[in-house]
């Protein structure tokens, strides 16, 4: 799974993964030859430790073979055994993708995920996704991290009267959900007695993007913003991204 | 084998995630997939992923 292709970055930065499931040893041991996992799955075919984290799948009933599951999830933990993030969804589909939670809660740049960077005289624009794979469920995030030239500003949402704010519009795609855009709070810039809420220097553009689809498919996403600096503004720009996603069938591969 | 309502899945999120941020997690052992023990406990200098799968054979 995702986990096998991020595991070397991982261990550099000391994070340890263990995979719990009800399976046997044999189970286990198959399925890791099959697909070449070599991080710890785990084998808890009495739910042991299922139960002792409190998350056994009361709702199976104990005369149906898949009585000692657990509600799937993932912990993130720190070195002192305390939870620093978690992910659990009721519906067992839908799951946060490794690369994502490791980019998310670890600040852990996974390995392979896509890149593009664009540049013009007003911004460099840099889009990531957080892992170049995506499992049907999987949450992944389309970040767009925008660093503005020395002295320009560009317009935040909020702002009023004729200012052309920035905007990062994701096309729709087939089977996926696109959440809104998160613009971080701007600042306010005073213009000419006026209090305008701008964005200087950097930021970060984010949308999470969650898929059924059953293919490959891109992500294609325009940014449009119009830069200003104390003197002058400049023609509104509009950047184009696509940076591809790469279907995977097994969640655990 | 009789299928499960809502596949086996909670109705909605009111259901058991386990231990809660900022909360300790239990310590545990088990067997690998080479059948070799695995004992997880916090050593003050790793931190982890523990993930929990429905199954690797179905």
């Amino acid at each position: 799974m995702e986990l096998q292709q991020n595991l070397a970055a991982m261990q550099k930065c000391g994070i340890k993964p263990y995979a719990i499931s009800y399976d046997s040893v044999e189970v286990l041991g198959a399925f890791a030859t099959k697909y070449g996992i070599t991080y710890p799955l785990l084998a808890d075919p009495d739910s042991q430790a299922i139960r002792a984290f409190g998350i056994f799948n009361d709702l199976i009933p104990a005369d149906h073979s898949w009585y000692g599951v657990p509600f799937p999830g993932t912990y993130m933990v720190d070195a002192q055994g305390l939870v620093t993030d978690k992910s659990f969804y009721a519906n067992h589909g839908v799951r946060d993708g490794v690369a994502q939670m490791l980019q998310e809660s670890f600040h852990l740049t996974p390995t392979g995920r896509p890149v593009q960077r664009l540049e013009n005289a007003d911004i460099t624009a840099t889009a990531t996704l957080s892992s170049g794979t995506i499992r049907p469920g999987q949450v992944q995030t389309f970040s767009l991290d925008i660093q503005l030239k020395q002295g320009r500003h560009i317009y935040a949402p909020q702002v009023t009267g004729g200012y052309k704010p920035v905007e990062l519009v994701i096309d729709p795609i087939d089977d996926a959900q696109i959440d809104p855009v998160v613009y971080p709070a701007p600042q306010i810039l005073s213009i000419l007695g006026e209090e305008v809420p701008v964005y200087t220097d950097q930021l970060q553009l984010k949308a999470a993007v969650r898929s059924h689809s059953k293919a490959d498919f891109s992500i294609a996403a325009r940014l449009n913003y119009q830069a200003c600096d104390e003197s002058e503004c400049y023609m509104p720009q509009q950047l184009a991204f696509a940076l591809p996603l790469t279907f995977i069938d097994n969640i655990w591969q | 084998m009789p299928p499960l309502p809502n596949g086996g899945d909670p109705a909605n999120d009111d259901f058991s995630s386990g231990p809660q941020i900022g909360q300790s997690v239990p310590h545990f052992t088990l067997s690998d997939q080479k059948g070799q023990p695995v004992a997880y406990r916090p050593d003050g200098q790793h931190r982890s992923l523990i993930l929990f799968h429905r199954s690797a054979d179905w």
